[in-house]
Order: structure tokens, then sequence, then C-alpha cells
């Protein structure tokens, strides 16, 4: 198994290196030139020469393209011109915010989406079934920020004096605020949202739990379950596809009929034998749809009024600000491919076939 | 080794004996099975039907479209349209013309109902109280009472002050607070108070004399005397010049010092006087006979006899369409001439008593004429009666709403707004009032070709790399394989985003942006098409056989490595549509006014909880034209890989 | 005609084991119903091994799976009885049938290695019997148990290979591991489904050796279905021969391959290649087996009997014959040896 994964690992160094070079590649085809775009039209020669000079744009691409690499190992990764701040902090110090959305939707997308196919899998062709699978199939259909946009309409608008009414926006309730774990637990540290108390304190629900505040935390949860809903109906649909049609599979597999005539009762069948081997693939999807459930944070932050990392990607498209694009881009493309990695441990710990290959 | 063995043959598939030793090759037959099993798929057939519908409606929009999408609908014209208006569909019950918006009792007769100027509140005066309700909802915001009873009010053109006049004071009210600002004495009182466009000044005027005064100051700036009993008292657009009419002569004067202008003499007595909308001609009626005057060079530009005394003068301009109607009275009878036409009427209607007032709508698509128990409202273009409302009190007043749809009836205890058109707006209107429906219509148009142009592109670029990498093998199939995977490492909808933002927004760099990102996925499919027939026992015939790589390659290969590709692409088209409506939400795609569905969305989507419909419809069509290609798509794998049936 | 068992000779001379009669089990499909197994009836006595040979998708899988109520939709068992130890397996509840599985009634099948679950060991799929099995639920089981288990079928170095996963197997190794799982419980009855096609020739021979031994030393009933006469004709003490879903003859192995009565039976024998005998091309069997959702109305064999011509029958395509004791303990369904009067 550990050679196994250290194969994966060496795989994957070409790829990190093509993902720093597109993104480089791509900063680097920016129209126009890049100290008149960045100056002003007006800016003179002279000055262009020194900023060409101090941003090491007279080197050569390769050159350049290995400053680029050194800086990013070292975390730097430039400098926002809209914020004016370094890219890297404010990623960092939007990340809890995104990380949050992205636990709850995937948490959201596994929790419903395993049984929904177990189920619909198991009854096959039953109205829950086909149900299941309708809006399976609307599910991946629709646009996530539009999801988004009705949800808000009808849990926050259409609902409201209803008990199912929830906030359609922020992240906690006007004057509700959660005490920092760190001052609840008396540590004397700098609470700010670039040290790791800080970050972990910006994680709302996990903070609420930390200190035991459960008012705080259903204030927090509430406010997540519209956004979760949104950004984790597209990854529900597919896990639920996904382990419907595998399961599907697996149920019709021999060892499934030997199973049974052993004497397996039915929950034994498709819980240890049909479930395990079924698995495998959802495992993959889940992995994959990490991707998706990452372009929808991006494009529903802003719909819920949620300042992530997404809102900052949406306010820099908006501002051409395309330090803070390039970063994303590098940075969604590096936690994907790590987040592959484990899936592929993940499998490997799952399917022996794989393990002892 | 098998065959060798005597003792256990292999299973005596005995029908398998003699035939089919050669190997088979697909033939067309192959195309006709896969679309016999295809329509067996109700998945398949549902998506199909779904696009058939799409592509019907994306090839006949302009039928199907009720506007232009990109129009401004009050530009065509079409009265009577909000921005965001509701959706509203016939036989849904959508209210139609005669039908009553919104109705109030004041609980005491109305002697002046007015709109405010933005048309969002109404207030009635009745004896020495002003009542105030939102037009919307009819709910009564407000009253203001007063010592005597109120001769006269006027909105300010922001909503924010009503000025009243009773007895010897004018009162300023804020309408916010719902307190005086200001008291200003009076004395002789008024029956007229007025502001100015901008709200710098109003005057007041009773029955032969006109007061201007100033906002800043709230003192008069100065008072006019007329020569005679007032007819009329108007500012111009700007608030410079003050019109008054009075005696024979129309006068101009300039509303800084109050001094004259300039006067135009009349043959007879003047029975009306008024400006049109840019205050650049002034209307008059005398005796038999109509002029129409240049404010600048006081020329007449226009005059129409009639036989009988003329009264009640009324512009009905629309500026776009170049029209510019002169209405006027003659007892019970409403006239209409183009300024620009022959001296006859082109229009004589009969309203049936005695007419006070005639009013044209702000496009001159209808006008009403009222009398003392009956409101008419007629169409300017054909000349047929649109609504009659017949009261038992009296009408006090009579005004149309800015857009044109409506009309304010003041009668008795009652105030009404009677909508005077019926237009349906099946989707609604947009914030920039066009025809949401007809943008969704043709928004079809543009998500069939995005997806199809993505995905051909996308398809071509990518089978030829993957077929090259597959067929060639080696280094080739090394590089081209290395740069698919570094390019599936990113989520499709992050790299699409960033490649936009290096080539700058718009709908083609859109595409492009797509058709890059996707194609990837069919590189790595043609591959595993090409090497999984590449083996196959036809193909290493054909190598034996000498046959030049690049035929094998076309004419073998490929069209057996073509399955998997169709359904592949077929569900590419979905999230490329996708894909291009979340860029276009973002800016990133097509720009306004392009009727793109994402764009639709973004431009409404701080509306969501005002105007949900704007957002819901173009969503919708999303979906349904994603679901038609994956269903479609799905039917087509179902169909195509016999394994996966069940 | 199916009561008439007592007149059989008895093969190993034990009274009946698994009675089953008339057994229909039908798919229905949206092109149509398929009737798969179209009212069959045999008798298995203990310590017997009764082959049921036929092609591949004449009903004989199908048979054995109805018999542990293991079809799946839209299949169903549509009637029939079929009486294991005088009590119906068709009548009884789910619960019931799940705990005769395995433990008086198991199966083996065709393809071994996919048989076996991939990502479970051989440990854990040998104990799950025991484990689903045992009357104590607090008595753990012992992997010794699941090494005795397969020192039982003959495999070498048991200890080590329990914990080998399927995909470490050869398929003779596997299908020994099924075996022994079969065998957990010594059962009364094995039905063993083509249980060496997949295999090499030389370890086919090994695993049809276990199974005869494990009869004989248990004194079991084994069900042995295939569609290989030279199985059929090595192991078998009686013979089914089925047709479309029908038991078309039915014989002492011996009687059945010196004296075919069913024209199909001869066909079949025929189709065999034998050692030392030189023939210009095997004789085969022209057309193929009908449609079982369009079953032709008179014989099933008919559109492909050479008999029928021969014999120039007219009744074969009109109506089907019935299965009749044309010799004593050999019955046959065929209109040659049916007279007239019997109808």
């Amino acid at each position: 198994m550990a050679s196994y994964l250290a194969r994966r690992l060496t795989l994957a160094v070409p790829v990190l290196l093509g993902i720093l070079f597109v993104t480089f590649a791509l900063a680097r085809l920016l129209p126009g030139d890049p100290c008149r775009s960045t100056l002003g039209e007006k800016a003179t020669d002279e000055i262009c020469d020194a900023f060409n000079e101090r941003y090491g744009l007279n080197d050569s691409i390769l050159e350049q393209f290995r400053i680029y690499i050194n800086d990013v190992l070292h975390g730097d990764l430039g400098e926002s011109l809209k914020f004016g701040r370094p890219v890297t902090e404010l990623m960092v110090e939007r990340l809890p915010v995104t990380l949050e959305l992205s636990a709850f939707a995937m948490l959201f997308a596994v929790l419903l989406g395993i049984p929904l196919g177990i189920i619909s899998a198991y009854y096959h062709n039953s109205a829950v079934d086909v149900g299941t699978m309708i809006g399976a199939n609307m599910g991946v259909s629709m646009p996530v920020f539009w999801l988004g946009l009705m949800l808000s309409y009808l849990f926050g608008v259409a609902l409201k004096d209803t008990p199912f009414w929830l906030p359609p926006t922020g992240r906690l309730t006007a004057g509700v605020s959660i005490q920092p774990f760190y001052e609840a637990w008396g540590w004397n540290v700098d609470g700010d949202a670039l040290t790791f108390p800080g970050f972990i304190a910006n994680i709302n629900t996990l903070n609420a739990i930390l200190i035991g505040d459960w008012n705080g935390f259903r204030d927090a949860a509430k406010h997540l379950i519209l956004p979760a809903m949104a950004v984790g109906t597209i990854p529900l649909s597919i896990i639920a596809r996904m382990t419907r049609s595998s399961l599907l599979e697996v149920l019709g597999l021999n060892y499934i009929r030997t199973a049974r005539a052993k004497g397996v009762k039915e929950i034994g069948v498709v819980g240890r034998h049909g479930l395990r081997n079924a698995m495998l693939p959802v495992v993959t999807i889940i992995g994959l749809s990490l991707g998706s459930l990452l372009s929808g944070a991006v494009l529903t932050e802003t719909v819920f009024g949620l300042s992530g990392v997404g809102r900052i990607l949406y306010d820099s498209i908006t501002g051409r600000d395309y330090t803070v694009v390039q970063a994303f881009t590098l940075i969604i493309a590096v936690v994907f491919v790590f987040i592959n990695l484990i899936v592929d441990a993940l499998y490997a710990y799952l399917d022996p076939r794989i393990r002892l290959e | 080794m098998q065959h060798t063995e005597p003792v256990s043959p292999d299973a005596p598939d005995i029908e398998l004996a003699v035939e089919d030793a050669v190997v088979a090759r697909p033939s067309k037959s192959l195309w006709r099975e896969t679309l016999e099993r295809l329509i067996r798929k109700p998945s398949a057939i549902v998506g199909l039907t779904m696009l058939g519908f799409l592509v019907f409606i994306a090839v006949f929009a302009p039928l199907i479209a009720t506007h232009d999408p990109l129009a401004v609908l009050l530009d065509i014209p079409e009265e009577g349209v909000n921005k965001r208006a509701d959706p509203c569909i016939h036989l849904l019950g959508c209210p139609s013309a005669g039908d009553s918006l919104l109705g109030v009792d004041a609980g005491m007769p109305v002697d002046i109902a007015e709109l405010s100027a933005t048309n969002s509140l109404m207030a009635a005066a009745s004896g020495s109280v002003i009542r105030v309700w939102e037009v919307d909802n009819g709910k009564e915001l407000f009253s203001l009472e007063h010592s005597a009873p109120v001769d006269a009010i006027s909105w300010a053109p922001n909503d924010q002050k009503i000025l009243a006049v009773s007895g010897e004071e004018v009162i300023v009210w804020d309408v916010n607070r719902r307190t005086p600002q200001q008291t200003l004495t009076l004395e002789g009182g008024a029956d007229l108070v007025l502001w100015n466009a901008d709200g710098t000044r109003f005057l007041t005027a009773d029955s032969t004399s006109v007061t201007i005064w100033d906002t800043l100051s709230w003192r008069p700036v100065g008072t006019i005397e007329l020569d005679g009993e007032r007819i009329a008292a108007e500012w111009n657009v700007n608030g410079t010049l003050v019109m008054t009419a009075s005696g024979n002569q129309v006068q101009l004067w300039n509303a800084f010092v109050a001094t004259e202008v300039t006067s135009i003499p009349h043959d007879a007595p003047i029975t009306s006087a008024t400006f049109n909308r840019s205050s650049n001609r002034i209307l008059t009626t005398s005796g038999n006979e109509l002029h129409v005057y240049n404010t600048a060079s006081y020329e007449e530009l226009f005059s129409a006899e009639y036989d009988g005394p003329l009264d009640n003068g009324a512009w009905g301009e629309s500026i776009s369409r170049g029209i510019q109607n002169v209405l006027a009275s003659s007892g019970d009878v409403a006239l209409m001439w183009e300024v620009n036409g022959g001296d006859s009427p082109v229009l004589e209607l009969v309203h049936g008593e005695p007419i006070r007032s005639i009013q044209s709508s702000p496009l001159s698509t209808r006008i009403f004429t009222q009398g003392e128990h009956t409101v008419r409202v007629w169409d300017t273009a054909s000349g047929k009666e649109v609504v009659v409302e017949n009261r038992d009190a009296a009408v006090v007043n009579v005004e149309w709403e800015n857009n044109g749809g409506a009309v304010l009836l003041a009668s008795g205890s009652a105030v009404d707004v009677v909508k005077t058109t019926d237009y349906q707006y099946l989707m609604g209107v947009d914030g920039n009032i066009r025809d949401q429906f007809s943008r969704v219509i043709y928004g079809a148009r543009l998500s069939l070709m995005v997806g199809l142009v993505t995905v051909t592109f996308a398809v071509i670029i990518g089978t030829i790399a993957g077929a090259i990498a597959g067929f060639a093998g080696g280094w080739a199939d090394n590089v081209i394989m290395r740069i698919m995977d570094v390019m599936l490492a990113f989520p499709p909808l992050i790299l699409a985003i960033a490649v936009v933002t290096v080539l700058g927004p718009g709908l083609i760099n859109a595409l492009l942006a797509i058709s890059i990102v996707f194609i990837p996925a069919y590189a790595r499919v043609a591959r595993s098409g090409v090497l999984a027939v590449k083996e196959e026992d036809f193909v290493t015939a054909d190598r034996a056989l000498g046959v030049r790589p690049v035929r094998i390659l076309f004419r073998r290969i490929l069209p057996n490595a073509l399955a998997p590709l169709i359904v592949q692409a077929t569900l590419g088209i979905g999230t490329a549509i996708l894909d291009a409506a979340a860029l276009s939400f973002l800016g990133l795609g097509a720009q306004p006014p392009t009727p793109e569905w994402g764009a639709m969305l973004g431009a409404e989507r701080n509306q969501i909880f005002t105007a949900p419909h704007l957002v819901f419809y173009p969503g919708i069509a999303i979906m349904i034209t994603v679901l038609a290609f994956n269903l479609l798509g799905d039917g087509l794998r179902d169909a195509l890989d016999p394994r996966l049936d069940r | 005609m199916t009561s008439n068992n007592k007149d059989k000779p008895p093969a190993s001379g034990n009274e009946p084991l698994l009675q089953v009669r008339d057994l229909k089990t039908y798919f229905f499909t949206r092109e149509g119903t398929v009737k798969a197994v179209d009212g069959v009836s045999f008798t298995v006595r203990r310590g017997e091994i009764r082959g049921i040979v036929g092609e591949s998708g004449c009903g004989k899988s199908m048979t054995a799976m109805s018999i542990l109520r293991l079809v799946d939709k839209p299949g169903r068992i549509v009637s029939g009885e079929a009486l294991f130890r005088g009590e119906d397996l068709l009548k009884k509840s789910r619960r019931e049938m799940t705990a005769m599985r395995g433990q008086q009634i198991s199966m083996i099948f065709q393809e071994p290695k996919s048989s076996l679950n991939p990502v479970l060991k051989i440990s854990t799929q040998l104990l799950e019997v025991l484990r689903v099995h045992r009357d104590d639920r607090s008595v753990p089981v012992k992997t010794e148990a699941a090494v005795e288990m397969l020192r039982g079928v003959g495999i070498p170095d048991a200890a080590r290979r329990v914990d080998n996963y399927p995909h470490e197997m050869s398929g003779g190794m596997a299908q020994r591991v099924m075996i022994a799982m079969s065998m957990a419980y010594a059962p009364d009855l094995l039905i063993a489904d083509e249980p060496t096609t997949a295999l090499d020739v030389t370890i086919q021979a090994q695993v049809l050796d276990l199974i005869r031994k494990l009869r004989d030393d248990r004194d079991m009933a084994v069900m042995l279905i295939t569609h290989d006469m030279g199985v059929v004709a090595e192991m078998a003490d009686i013979v089914t021969v089925m047709y479309a879903g029908t038991a078309v003859e039915e014989a002492p192995t011996i009687e059945l391959f010196e004296e075919p009565l069913h024209p199909y039976t001869r066909g079949l024998i025929n189709s065999i290649p034998v050692m030392g005998q030189v023939k210009d091309r095997l004789e085969v069997i022209p057309g193929r087996v009908p449609d079982l959702i369009d079953l032709p109305p008179g014989c099933r064999f008919a559109p492909r009997c050479k008999a029928r011509i021969e014999h120039n029958l007219t009744r074969c395509e009109i109506q089907e014959p019935h299965l009749i004791e044309a010799q004593p303990g050999h019955r046959v369904r065929c209109w040659l040896y049916e007279s007239d009067d019997t109808v």
C-alpha cells in the first residue's frame, strides 16, 4: 500500500508543476503591457523600466517561472490590487467561511445522497427510485446560483411567518455573537484572523461547539442550511446517482448471489457485501464533486451574503483583480489534486486488489 | 487448447458451430439498432421531446416571442408597463382594462385627489383633512389635519412634500415626518398651488393673480396681476417660465423676477392654454379656434377651426414615435388633430355629456374624456372606446398614472385606480422594462448555440489530440495526456473563469474558455476508444495488409470509438450550457442587453426578494435545456452500451 | 404423472430428500412473459447425484435458483412445490428460508472467482456462514474454524490461505473455497450449478472428485447442473434432460447413454466427440432454442426435430406430449413413445 501511495504521489508532482505553469502562463498572457495596465496609461518609459525591473519582468521566462515557483512555495501569492493586501492573507482570512460552507454542503450531500442511492437501488424501479432519479437529474441540471436564489426566496420570503423560515443571508443573526474559544478558555493569544486560533474561531459552528454555546451553534447552523443545500445539491444528485447505479451493478454480481445462498440476511447482503464494493466508485465521485462544490461556493457565496473566498473571487472578477483570480485558481487546483490523492488512498484501503498491486 | 481435448468439449452452443466465423464489422444496422434501443428508453424519449420543443422555440423565436427581446417596452409603445411587473396571464385572472386596481374610501366626499409625482402615493382632500394612501396596496399611511377646508394641494417632484392651501395659509407638509415644515401666510387664499419640476419654486394662484415662491427662503418672488380672470397658470419644464392665460391673451413670465417676457394676443377670449411636455410649444383654444405656438419664436405652427366653441385643450405626444397630437373638446365631443397633419380632426369622439377635461396618456396611446358623471377611455389609434366608468356622484378628478396603464378617478368619497390596458406579460417585465417572456424565448437560441458550438469545438480538438495520443503511443501519448491531466486537475468552471479573466469578458471569450476546459474529457474518451479498437482483429488485419495509418485511424478506428464520444458530447452540452450561464452570471460571458439566461439571472439577482419571477424563469429555462441534454445523453449511453441496460 | 416415484429403481436406495413438482418460474419482462421453468418435476434422493443437463438457457440454473428461492425480479415462482424432507420450501417464510440456505441446502456456482467477494478475506467469507447460522450469538467464531474448513477440501497451506483475498487464488482453488463454504454445516443437499465449467480440465477432474468424495463421506445428495454430457456421464446416478424450460427425459445415467429415447437427448449425445472415433464433423442439432416468450404450441423441440420428419408425426406441432414412463424408470416426453390412448 505504501508503495502504491508513493507512486501516486510521484505522479502528482508533474501535475502540480503543470498547474503552476498554467497559472503562471495565464498571468503572462494578460493582454496589454503589465506595467501600464497596473500603473495606468500615463506611466513613462522610465517608470515602466523601473517597474519591470522591480517585478522581474525583464528576466527570461524560465527565470520568471522559477521565481514564481519559489514565491508560491514560500506562501507568497502576490498582492491584490483591489484590496491592497497580500493575497495569501486575504485567502486565509476568508477561508473559514468557505471551509465551513463546503463541509456542511458535503455533509448534506453524503448523508442524504448515499441513503437515497441505496434505497433507490434496492427498491429498483419503485416510486422512491423513480422519484429520486428524477430529482437527481434535475439536481445536476440546475444552475447552482439559481437554486441558491430560489431557496433564499422560498425559505426567506415565501415561508416567512412559518416555522420553516430560514435566514436567507449572513452568517449570524444581527446581535448574536459567539465568543472566540480562546477567550472562553482563557488563552492569552493574539486572536488575529491570520493566526491559527483566529482561523479556528472564524469557523462559527466549530467555535460554538468548542465553547459549548448551543444557541450560537444553532444560529450559525441555521444560517448555513440554505447555502449548504444550494451548494450541496449537485454533489448530492451525483452521489445518489452513482450510489444507485454502482449498487445496482454490484447487487447483480455473483458474490451477492453467493452471500444469499450462504444464508446471509438481506440487510447483511446489501450492507456487508453490496455496499462495501459499491462504495468504491462513490468515493471517487465524492472526491471529484468537491470540484463542483468549490465552483458552487464561488457562485453562491455572494447570493447568501457570505464573505468567503468565493466572495473575494467574485469581487476580483468584477474588479479585474487578476492576482486574486490566479491565486485562487492555483489554490483550488492544488487542493483538488490533494483531495484526489486522499481519495486514492481511501480507495486502496477499501479495495485489496489495488492495495496489493 | 480445449479443441484438442476430446473428453469434455466446450459448451454445445450448437448453433454457433458454423456461422459467424468472420469478425463482424460495425455496419449501418448498428445505428438503426441503437436508434431502436434509444426510442425504447423513457428518459431518452422525454429528453428528445424536450429538445425538440427547445429547438422549435429557438427556430421560431421571432414568431413565438411577443416582443423584440431588446426593446424597452415604453418605447414601442406599450403603456401600463411597470419595471419588474409581475407575470400576468389573462386566463389566470390578470386584471384587464376597466378593472379597478385599487379602491379606497375616504369616508367623506373628496374635493381634490392627486397622485404623487412618482405615483407611489396618492392624496385626497376632503374638507379640512388630507389622507394619503400607498398606491400599490391601498394602505392608508396618514392623514393631515388643517384648520380650514383645503382648497388646493400639490405634490413635490420627489414625493417628499405636500403643499396644501387651507384658508389663508399655505402649509408645506413633510411627508416623512408628517409634520408641517413651513406655514406661509397667503392673503386672500388660493385655488391653485403648483410645484415646478425641480422643486425649487412653486406658485399659488387665485382668480386674478399668481404668486411665485422660492423654497430656499420660503418667500414670494413676486406676484403677477392678471388683466382678467385666470384661465390657466403653468410652469415650463425647467421652471424658468410661468405661463398664464387670461382674457384674450397668453402671457409668459420670468419666474425669477415675475416680469413679463412676452404675450400672445388672441381674437376671442381664451378658454384653455397649456405647454407641451418639453415646453417648446403652447396650445390654446379660443372661440372656435385652436392654435399651437412656438415658445421660442412665438410663431404660430398650427391652427384649426371647428364648427363649435373649443375648450379643454390638451397635448398628446410620443416623442420617440414622432407623434404630436392636440386635443380639445367642443360640448360633448372630443377632438384630436395631428400637429403635423391637416386642419381637420383625425378623431371625433362623442362622450355623451359635456366634457370637463381631456388628457392623453404619456405615450398618447389612450385618452380619457371626463364628463360630470362619466369617464371614458379611448384608444387613439382606432378611436375605439376602451373603458367606461359611470359614477353616481360627480367626478372630481381624473388623472393618468405615469406609466399610462391606469387612471386615478375620484368621485364622491371613493378614489379608484382603474386599469386601462390589458397587455399581458407571461413572465413579467424586467428591470429595464423589457418583456421577460420574449427574452427567455430568444435565450433558447443562444443557449443551444453555446452548447453546440463549445462542444463541437472541444470534441474536434479533443478527438484529434486523443486519437493521435492513442494511435501514435509513445512520447506523443505521454506529452498529450500529461497536458490533459494538468487541465483536468482544475475544476472546469474555475479554469474557465481564469481563462476568461485573461481573455476579457464577452460571449465569444467565454465560449472559447469553456471549449478549452472541456477538451481533456474528449481527448481521454477518444484515446481510450482508439486504444480499445486498435487491437481488434479487423484493424490488425488492415495493418497487415499495409493500409496507411491515417486511413486506418479515420476509416476504421474513429468510427468505432464514436459511441462513447457521442454520449460524452451529449452530456457535455448540458454542462457547457450550465458553465456558460455561470460565466454570464458572473458578468464574464454574454454582456447586456444580450438575452442570455445566465446574464438575465445575474442582472436581476438582487431583486430576488421583490421580483422572484425575473430570476425564476431564466433559471427554469436553463434547467429544462440542460435536463433535456442530460436525459438524452443517459438514454444514448444505455442504448450504445447494452451492458448497462437495466 | 409426478406421483409414481416409487416405481423408479432407487439409485442408492434411499428415501426422497427433495421432491420438485410442476415447478414454474416465469420472468415478467416488458417484452412478455419468459417461461424460464415451465412445469419441471423430479426427485432427489439421499446420497444420490442427480444430473440436470441441457443447453444454456434451458432453465436448469433457474430451477436450482427457484429451489433456493433466489429468483430475482422480474422473475417469480408461479406455481409448483419443492418438498424438502417433506416440507414445501416455496411455502416457507423468508426468514425460515434464509436459515435454510447454507445450512441444509448449499449451492456452488459456475464462476468461483467472481462468486467470492473481492474485498473480503477468504477467512471472513468462510466464517460468515458460521456466523450467520450459529445458534448462540455470543460464541465467537474462530479463524481456526476457517482453516479447518479449507483443510477439509484439501487446500494445502490452509493456515496461510485463509488470509488471502479471492483475486490471489486460482479458479480451482476458489471453487474449493466455495465448496468448503457450502460444506460448513454438512448440508443434506448440495446444488452444484456448472461447478467446473470455468475451470481447466485437470482441475475439473479434481473438483468433481472432491464433490464425489464429500458425497460419499457425508451421504448427502447432490444436484449437479451442467451442460456437459461428459461430466454427467462421469458423475451422475440419474439424469434429467431439460429443454426450453421442461424436462424431456429422465433416466439412470447408464440407461440414458445406452439407449437415449428423446431425439434431443440423442442429438446431445451424438454431439460429443469420442476419443479414437474419427468423424468428418460433429453432429449438430439444427436450429436454435426457441424463444421462451413465444413457445411453439406443440412439442417445444418439434421445430428442430429430425425424428418428427423421419416418423412423419403430425401432432408434434399441435399438441404438447406428456412425460410418460416409456420403460421402467425411464421417462420421456415425446410423441414417439406416447400412444393415442394415453391422451
